[in-house]
Protein backbone atom coordinates (compact mmCIF):
# COMPACT_ATOMS: atom_id res chain seq x y z
CA UNK A 1 0.00 0.00 0.00
CA UNK A 2 1.27 3.46 -0.92
CA UNK A 3 0.22 6.42 1.45
CA UNK A 4 0.87 9.95 1.76
CA UNK A 5 -0.04 12.59 3.60
CA UNK A 6 0.41 15.90 1.53
CA UNK A 7 -0.45 19.39 1.36
CA UNK A 8 -2.16 21.84 -1.21
CA UNK A 9 1.28 22.46 -3.01
CA UNK A 10 2.09 21.45 -6.68
CA UNK A 11 5.55 20.27 -5.42
CA UNK A 12 3.53 17.67 -3.61
CA UNK A 13 1.87 16.21 -6.51
CA UNK A 14 5.57 15.75 -8.41
CA UNK A 15 6.31 13.72 -4.73
CA UNK A 16 2.82 11.70 -5.50
CA UNK A 17 3.86 10.83 -8.86
CA UNK A 18 7.05 9.29 -8.28
CA UNK A 19 6.05 7.43 -5.24
CA UNK A 20 3.23 6.10 -7.13
CA UNK A 21 5.91 5.38 -10.33
CA UNK A 22 8.15 3.76 -7.56
CA UNK A 23 5.52 1.73 -6.10
CA UNK A 24 3.69 0.82 -9.01
CA UNK A 25 6.67 -0.94 -10.36
CA UNK A 26 6.96 -2.61 -7.44
CA UNK A 27 3.45 -4.66 -7.54
CA UNK A 28 4.12 -5.12 -11.50
CA UNK A 29 1.63 -2.38 -13.37
CA UNK A 30 3.01 -2.17 -16.37
CA UNK A 31 4.85 1.37 -17.40
CA UNK A 32 1.67 2.56 -19.74
CA UNK A 33 -0.26 1.98 -17.15
CA UNK A 34 1.70 3.44 -14.51
CA UNK A 35 1.70 6.13 -16.22
CA UNK A 36 -2.00 6.73 -17.03
CA UNK A 37 -3.12 6.54 -13.15
CA UNK A 38 -0.16 9.13 -12.80
CA UNK A 39 -2.61 11.03 -15.22
CA UNK A 40 -5.19 10.66 -13.05
CA UNK A 41 -3.59 11.62 -9.51
CA UNK A 42 -2.77 14.89 -11.69
CA UNK A 43 -5.96 15.99 -12.35
CA UNK A 44 -7.67 14.41 -9.48
CA UNK A 45 -4.78 15.77 -6.81
CA UNK A 46 -4.29 18.84 -9.36
CA UNK A 47 -7.59 20.13 -8.73
CA UNK A 48 -7.84 19.89 -5.23
CA UNK A 49 -4.13 21.56 -4.90
CA UNK A 50 -5.28 24.41 -6.93
CA UNK A 51 -9.13 24.69 -5.94
CA UNK A 52 -9.84 23.00 -2.54
CA UNK A 53 -8.77 25.55 -0.18
CA UNK A 54 -9.01 29.76 -0.47
CA UNK A 55 -5.89 31.37 -1.71
CA UNK A 56 -2.91 31.55 1.16
CA UNK A 57 -4.92 28.86 2.86
CA UNK A 58 -2.68 25.26 3.55
CA UNK A 59 -4.36 21.97 3.82
CA UNK A 60 -4.23 18.44 3.71
CA UNK A 61 -4.71 15.98 1.24
CA UNK A 62 -4.37 12.36 1.72
CA UNK A 63 -3.91 9.60 -0.87
CA UNK A 64 -3.86 6.09 -0.25
CA UNK A 65 -3.51 3.70 -3.44
CA UNK A 66 -3.62 -0.39 -2.71
CA UNK A 67 -3.66 -2.92 -4.71
CA UNK A 68 -7.36 -5.19 -4.09
CA UNK A 69 -8.03 -8.12 -5.64
CA UNK A 70 -8.55 -7.72 -9.30
CA UNK A 71 -8.21 -3.79 -9.06
CA UNK A 72 -6.15 -1.19 -7.65
CA UNK A 73 -8.25 1.46 -5.37
CA UNK A 74 -7.29 5.14 -4.99
CA UNK A 75 -8.70 6.88 -2.31
CA UNK A 76 -7.97 10.63 -1.86
CA UNK A 77 -9.48 13.11 0.86
CA UNK A 78 -9.20 16.92 1.45
CA UNK A 79 -10.93 19.14 4.06
CA UNK A 80 -11.45 21.72 1.32
CA UNK A 81 -15.00 23.06 0.33
CA UNK A 82 -17.44 20.67 -0.94
CA UNK A 83 -16.52 19.32 -4.63
CA UNK A 84 -18.64 16.10 -5.97
CA UNK A 85 -16.56 15.52 -9.69
CA UNK A 86 -18.75 13.25 -10.30
CA UNK A 87 -21.41 15.87 -11.20
CA UNK A 88 -19.40 17.82 -13.51
CA UNK A 89 -20.74 17.94 -17.17
CA UNK A 90 -18.91 16.12 -19.85
CA UNK A 91 -16.99 18.18 -22.60
CA UNK A 92 -18.43 18.88 -25.65
CA UNK A 93 -15.63 16.88 -27.66
CA UNK A 94 -17.63 17.16 -30.98
CA UNK A 95 -17.70 21.16 -31.64
CA UNK A 96 -15.45 22.36 -34.10
CA UNK A 97 -12.10 23.94 -33.24
CA UNK A 98 -13.48 27.23 -33.48
CA UNK A 99 -15.75 26.67 -30.58
CA UNK A 100 -13.64 23.76 -28.71
CA UNK A 101 -12.88 24.64 -25.38
CA UNK A 102 -9.49 25.03 -24.77
CA UNK A 103 -9.47 22.88 -20.94
CA UNK A 104 -12.67 21.00 -18.79
CA UNK A 105 -10.53 18.05 -19.95
CA UNK A 106 -9.23 16.99 -16.89
CA UNK A 107 -12.73 15.10 -15.20
CA UNK A 108 -13.06 13.70 -18.32
CA UNK A 109 -9.50 12.17 -18.70
CA UNK A 110 -10.47 10.47 -15.08
CA UNK A 111 -13.50 9.29 -15.79
CA UNK A 112 -12.47 7.59 -18.73
CA UNK A 113 -8.84 5.89 -17.11
CA UNK A 114 -10.76 4.43 -14.17
CA UNK A 115 -13.54 2.24 -14.19
CA UNK A 116 -15.33 3.96 -10.99
CA UNK A 117 -15.70 6.85 -9.00
CA UNK A 118 -17.52 7.25 -5.82
CA UNK A 119 -17.50 10.18 -3.86
CA UNK A 120 -18.34 11.51 -0.17
CA UNK A 121 -18.85 14.30 1.92
CA UNK A 122 -17.97 13.09 5.03
CA UNK A 123 -16.94 14.37 8.47
CA UNK A 124 -16.01 18.03 7.01
CA UNK A 125 -14.06 15.96 4.24
CA UNK A 126 -14.21 15.28 0.54
CA UNK A 127 -13.61 11.35 -0.15
CA UNK A 128 -12.91 10.15 -3.24
CA UNK A 129 -12.75 6.68 -4.62
CA UNK A 130 -11.23 5.54 -7.53
CA UNK A 131 -11.23 1.72 -8.64
CA UNK A 132 -8.97 0.79 -11.40
CA UNK A 133 -9.59 -2.88 -12.78
CA UNK A 134 -6.39 -4.44 -12.62
CA UNK A 135 -5.51 -8.43 -13.08
CA UNK A 136 -1.99 -8.72 -12.87
CA UNK A 137 0.56 -7.80 -10.81
CA UNK A 138 3.26 -9.34 -8.54
CA UNK A 139 1.17 -10.60 -5.88
CA UNK B 1 10.40 18.42 -20.80
CA UNK B 2 12.83 19.81 -23.21
CA UNK B 3 11.57 21.71 -26.33
CA UNK B 4 14.30 22.39 -29.28
CA UNK B 5 12.77 24.85 -31.59
CA UNK B 6 13.47 24.84 -35.17
CA UNK B 7 11.99 28.31 -36.94
CA UNK B 8 12.11 28.75 -41.22
CA UNK B 9 9.79 32.05 -42.19
CA UNK B 10 6.25 31.59 -41.16
CA UNK B 11 7.05 27.51 -40.06
CA UNK B 12 7.67 26.53 -36.52
CA UNK B 13 8.41 22.75 -35.38
CA UNK B 14 8.60 22.00 -31.53
CA UNK B 15 10.71 18.77 -30.95
CA UNK B 16 9.69 17.80 -27.75
CA UNK B 17 10.81 15.26 -25.07
CA UNK B 18 10.56 14.00 -21.69
CA UNK B 19 6.74 14.45 -19.31
CA UNK B 20 4.91 17.34 -19.83
CA UNK B 21 4.11 18.36 -16.51
CA UNK B 22 1.68 21.91 -16.05
CA UNK B 23 4.54 23.78 -15.01
CA UNK B 24 5.59 22.53 -18.48
CA UNK B 25 2.51 23.21 -20.05
CA UNK B 26 2.62 27.13 -19.04
CA UNK B 27 6.43 27.24 -20.61
CA UNK B 28 5.60 25.75 -23.80
CA UNK B 29 2.50 27.79 -24.27
CA UNK B 30 4.49 30.69 -23.58
CA UNK B 31 7.00 29.71 -26.28
CA UNK B 32 4.09 28.68 -28.78
CA UNK B 33 2.49 32.34 -28.53
CA UNK B 34 6.10 34.05 -28.91
CA UNK B 35 6.19 32.14 -32.08
CA UNK B 36 2.36 32.94 -33.63
CA UNK B 37 2.80 36.34 -32.03
CA UNK B 38 5.79 36.49 -34.26
CA UNK B 39 3.28 35.87 -37.38
CA UNK B 40 4.33 31.85 -37.31
CA UNK B 41 1.27 30.27 -39.03
CA UNK B 42 1.97 26.70 -39.66
CA UNK B 43 2.94 24.67 -36.26
CA UNK B 44 4.70 21.37 -35.78
CA UNK B 45 4.65 19.52 -32.82
CA UNK B 46 6.76 15.93 -32.69
CA UNK B 47 5.87 13.95 -29.52
CA UNK B 48 7.99 11.21 -30.22
CA UNK B 49 9.84 11.76 -26.95
CA UNK B 50 7.12 12.54 -24.54
CA UNK B 51 6.15 9.61 -22.75
CA UNK B 52 3.57 11.59 -20.09
CA UNK B 53 1.14 14.39 -20.66
CA UNK B 54 -2.17 15.36 -18.82
CA UNK B 55 -5.04 17.82 -19.39
CA UNK B 56 -3.05 21.11 -18.48
CA UNK B 57 -0.28 19.99 -21.24
CA UNK B 58 -3.17 19.02 -23.49
CA UNK B 59 -4.43 22.83 -23.72
CA UNK B 60 -1.52 24.05 -25.25
CA UNK B 61 -1.91 21.78 -28.53
CA UNK B 62 -6.04 22.80 -28.66
CA UNK B 63 -4.73 26.50 -27.98
CA UNK B 64 -1.52 25.76 -30.96
CA UNK B 65 -4.36 24.48 -33.26
CA UNK B 66 -6.34 27.82 -32.81
CA UNK B 67 -3.77 30.30 -33.07
CA UNK B 68 -2.11 28.31 -35.99
CA UNK B 69 -5.84 28.43 -37.48
CA UNK B 70 -6.47 32.13 -36.69
CA UNK B 71 -3.25 33.13 -38.61
CA UNK B 72 -4.26 30.97 -41.45
CA UNK B 73 -2.08 27.96 -40.89
CA UNK B 74 -2.59 24.74 -39.28
CA UNK B 75 -1.14 22.98 -36.54
CA UNK B 76 0.21 19.25 -36.66
CA UNK B 77 1.57 16.78 -34.38
CA UNK B 78 3.57 13.32 -34.88
CA UNK B 79 5.02 10.78 -33.18
CA UNK B 80 2.22 10.03 -30.64
CA UNK B 81 2.46 6.76 -29.22
CA UNK B 82 1.84 4.64 -25.69
CA UNK B 83 0.48 6.49 -22.37
CA UNK B 84 0.59 9.74 -24.59
CA UNK B 85 -1.55 8.99 -27.89
CA UNK B 86 -3.89 7.15 -25.78
CA UNK B 87 -4.84 10.54 -23.79
CA UNK B 88 -4.89 12.72 -26.71
CA UNK B 89 -7.69 9.72 -28.40
CA UNK B 90 -9.82 9.77 -25.20
CA UNK B 91 -9.80 13.44 -25.59
CA UNK B 92 -10.14 13.95 -29.44
CA UNK B 93 -7.39 16.53 -29.03
CA UNK B 94 -5.87 15.16 -31.71
CA UNK B 95 -8.53 15.37 -34.09
CA UNK B 96 -8.08 19.04 -34.26
CA UNK B 97 -4.56 18.62 -35.37
CA UNK B 98 -3.66 17.00 -38.02
CA UNK B 99 -1.67 13.74 -36.89
CA UNK B 100 1.24 11.72 -38.64
CA UNK B 101 2.85 8.82 -37.31
CA UNK B 102 6.46 10.30 -37.66
CA UNK B 103 7.68 14.06 -38.11
CA UNK B 104 8.90 13.21 -41.22
CA UNK B 105 5.59 11.95 -42.53
CA UNK B 106 4.01 15.66 -40.83
CA UNK B 107 6.50 17.10 -42.92
CA UNK B 108 5.45 16.31 -46.40
CA UNK B 109 3.90 19.01 -48.41
CA UNK B 110 4.09 21.32 -44.89
CA UNK B 111 4.24 23.76 -44.93
CA UNK B 112 2.71 23.91 -48.14
CA UNK B 113 3.82 25.71 -51.10
CA UNK B 114 2.82 28.85 -52.01
CA UNK B 115 -0.29 29.29 -54.36
CA UNK B 116 1.36 29.71 -57.81
CA UNK B 117 2.08 33.30 -58.99
CA UNK B 118 -0.21 34.01 -62.30
CA UNK B 119 2.03 36.28 -64.54
CA UNK B 120 0.25 38.69 -66.53
CA UNK B 121 0.20 38.10 -70.27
Amino acid sequence: MLCLHLHNDLECLTRLQAAFAAWAETVGLDRDESLLMQVVLEEVVGNIIRYAYPVGQTGPVSVQIEQQPGELLIRVCDAGIPFNPTQQPPPDLDSALEDRQIGGLGWHLVRSLVDAIEYQRCGGENVLCLRKRWLGGNQ
Amino acid sequence: MTSQIERAGDFCAFILSGRIEPADADQLQAQVNAQCDDAVKWLLFDLAGVDYIGSVGLRVFVSAAKRARANGGEARLSGLSGAVKHVFEITQVNKLLHTFPTRFDAMKNFPPPPDPVIQPN
